[in-house]
């Protein structure tokens, strides 16, 4: 089944859902948040994606869990929290984990589009969305141009990934000048098409309206939110 | 009244840049139903000419123009763009950049809502443009997940919906293969049977001669003469091919597939390509030709089966370290163009590979640019900057030369000047593997023709044995040599 979520809903649960991990301290909650959102992104239709990203993170979680167990004696941000050692440690690999299936899981269930669409309707001006949509369009190209530019110099023999970082460095600069030079080409044919489109930077057609599955969404995470912001910061409950 | 002074007119159109004419004293118009199709090579002021008709000359780029542009008794040249557009639309030779939307409907709506249409008349206008240009399947889908000809599609859809009387499309064949000339036709039949009048620019006038009303040819007299052709002597390149097969290439039962794809873009092609030939590789676009030539240079890596280049198998070298042997040259010079100086530019292979400069000086004299050595690659023309990228191709004295559609864009002499250097290339015994849509410079350079479809090989054979065969062209979605139209027309007659 596919549920059709309001792109403000999406950005809003991403947001609030972040906050939670970020505010929380208790393993167990942050435990509990890591294990529904599982659940949500093994529901997804993304679920691929979301594994093989996971799955490229498993050293930094390793690293994560080591230097929060070992080196935590010398942090600085020792005043926090209660824990001490291996807990220390597994809380902050937990909690990063929750972090990144969140992230995974929000690029992989939000389009660019509604992206764009969601933070127009959350109140972001339209030239600041417009400017974005724009960027997401034309990164795919800009990343092709690249991979085109590297190509054509590797088969002129320039090897990129050889001598001393240095060298590695200005080994790039056949690559990155004429990317440089098309980018800004492309810039000047992309002003003279939005004169052509009689660009007007003004609102376009209005958003769809909430919903009543939205608005409960949001409303609950808020609500999960604003209680752990009480309970974690002022004490109460 | 508006039937006596309807039509977009050039009338005595001139037009220079810093004072070097471009075109000279043009005359013609296009009525609403009509089609004129403006033929020029490369350089020859085609986009000049579309910027003109819009009026994005003189309002956006400089240029020096006399004459006058008139769209339905209005003044082009004297209006704002702003007011320019709502009567003569374009498409740019870089349709990609008018391309806002992320989603096929977005970017339709775009334009619309930009005018301040209603809702109401912005969703009717949209509906109409997805029937009418074949894109109702593609409503909600990414641009950047369609295919050049969909966004080209996409593109001129977007501009028709702000519903311009005339339409002027730059270089709209230029990445094109024959199957796309095909639709791209249907759409200008049915632009002008909407009565919308369209002036198109193009290279070659074949196939839009079923939709051309009138033809008016560019020959772009401002540019300069090619040197003639001085073929380069046999003894001055050493052979340098590790072993003394005839074979200089051999794919044995190659699959190949992108590291995170599912599909295969290669399946199982086997195939030996031999020394002192050219090999043209044909087929639609997106068929795999370019991924099977990158192959051969050791960018990609077989997937399964194993390529050998002069008996090295490629799975053991980088492409950097292939590069001695084999050439490749790109599609678009603007992808590679590096150095300052056109001489640094041609030197970047050999420096790269610790080679010296002697080929690097002859390859600019052959392809006409010896007297330009110190000129930025910037400054060159199209059709310059693909001999340029030639010349860098043959600096490092290559055993296997790629071409990746080495016509498009260009004139005559350019033509004539790759053909010279093929089958010079061809008596020293080296091997050329063309990738082309041109079906009559096949014919005309290459001794075998190999036609990839689907990723794997569909014909393979004698160029005039392929080309010739009319219903092998037609199955295979090929572009037909003129000879092959010249019957058919003969036997309708």
């Amino acid at each position: 089944m596919e549920l059709a979520l309001d792109p403000r809903t999406k950005i809003l649960g991403f947001a609030s859902a972040m906050a939670l991990a970020f505010i929380c301290r208790d393993i167990l909650v942050v435990g509990l948040l890591a294990a529904a959102a599982a659940v949500a992104s093994l529901l997804s239709s993304e679920r691929g994606f979301v594994r093989a990203g996971l799955k490229s993170m498993i050293p930094l979680l390793a690293v994560a869990f080591l230097l929060w167990s070992f080196a935590y004696e010398w942090s600085i941000f020792r005043q926090y929290g209660g824990y001490s050692g291996f807990e220390v440690g597994a809380f902050m690999a937990l909690r990063l984990f929750l972090i990144l299936l969140l992230s995974l899981n929000f690029v992989a269930s939000i389009k660019p589009s509604e992206l764009v669409k969601g933070l127009e309707g959350l109140g972001i001006p339209y030239r600041a969305a417009f400017l974005l949509s724009l960027t997401l369009r034309h990164v795919h190209t800009i990343a092709d141009d690249y991979r085109a530019i590297k190509e054509a110099q590797m088969s002129r023999g320039l090897e990129l990934d050889k001598g001393s970082l240095p060298k590695r460095i200005r080994n790039y600069v056949p690559v990155m000048t004429p990317l440089l030079v098309r980018s800004i080409e492309r810039a000047e044919e992309l002003a003279l098409a939005m004169e052509l489109k009689n660009i007007t930077l003004k609102r376009r057609r209005p958003a769809a309206r909430f919903r009543l599955v939205d608005a409960v969404i949001v409303g609950a995470l808020a609500a999960a939110v604003a209680l752990a912001a009480l309970h974690y910061w002022a004490g109460v409950l | 009244m508006e039937a006596l002074s309807g039509g977009l007119k050039a009338i005595g159109l001139s037009c220079s840049y810093d004072g070097k004419p471009v075109f000279r004293n043009l005359n013609f118009s296009v009525r609403p139903g009509e089609a004129v199709v403006v033929i020029g090579p490369s350089g020859s002021g085609k986009t000049t000419l579309a910027y003109c008709l819009t009026g994005i000359i003189p309002n956006r780029v400089k240029a020096e123009v006399e004459g006058r542009v008139v769209a339905d008794g209005a003044d082009i040249l004297s209006s704002s763009l702003r007011e320019n557009v709502k009567r003569v639309g374009i498409i740019l030779q870089n349709y990609e950049v008018q391309i806002f939307g992320l989603t096929v409907e977005e970017d339709l709506a775009f334009g619309l809502e930009n005018l301040g249409l209603g809702e109401e008349e912005v969703e009717r206008r949209i509906e109409w443009a997805l029937d009418n240009f074949g894109l109702r399947e593609y409503r909600s889908r990414h641009v950047h997940e369609l295919s050049g000809g969909l966004r080209q599609r996409l593109a001129i859809a977007s501009a028709i919906v702000t519903a311009p009387r005339y339409l002027v499309m730059d270089d709209p064949m230029m990445n094109l293969d024959w199957r796309g000339v095909i639709k791209l036709r249907e759409i200008i039949r049915r632009l002008k049977s909407e009565g919308r009048g369209l002036v198109i620019t193009a290279r070659r006038l074949k196939g839009l001669e079923p939709v051309a009303d009138k033809i008016v040819w560019l020959d772009g007299n401002g540019r300069r003469a090619l040197a003639a052709f001085r073929p380069m002597e046999p003894q001055d390149l050493e052979r340098k091919s590790l072993n003394d097969s005839k074979i200089a290439v051999s794919f044995e039962n190659v699959w190949f597939r992108y590291s995170k794809a599912r599909d295969y873009v290669l399946r199982d092609i086997t195939l030996s390509l031999e020394s002192g030939r050219c090999i043209a590789l044909m087929g639609p676009n997106g068929s795999g030709k370019t991924t099977l030539a990158k192959l051969v240079n050791g960018l990609h890596k077989p997937s399964r089966g194993r390529v050998r280049v002069l008996g090295m198998d490629t799975g053991r070298f980088t492409a950097a370290q292939l590069a001695r042997y084999v050439a490749f040259v790109f599609q678009d010079p603007d992808k590679h163009l590096v150095g300052d100086t056109v001489w640094d530019e041609v030197t970047f292979g050999p420096r790269n590979l610790g080679l010296g400069f002697d080929h690097a000086e002859r390859a600019l004299e052959v392809m006409g640019l010896g007297d330009r050595r110190d000129d930025p690659p910037q400054s060159l023309s199209m059709g310059e900057k693909i001999r340029l990228s030639i010349a860098s191709a043959l600096a490092t004295n290559p055993e296997i030369l790629i071409l990746d559609e080495p016509t498009t864009g260009q004139d005559e002499e350019t033509l004539e000047a790759i053909a010279g250097v093929v089958s010079r290339l061809k008596t020293l015994g080296k091997t050329v593997l063309m990738i082309t849509h041109d079906s009559d410079y096949a014919l005309k350079v290459s001794d075998r023709v190999v036609v990839i479809e689907g990723g794997a090989i569909a014909a393979d054979g004698d160029p005039e044995e392929i080309l010739l065969n009319e219903d092998l062209v037609r199955d295979l979605g090929l572009e037909p040599p003129t000879a092959l139209m010249r019957r058919a027309v003969e036997v309708r007659a």
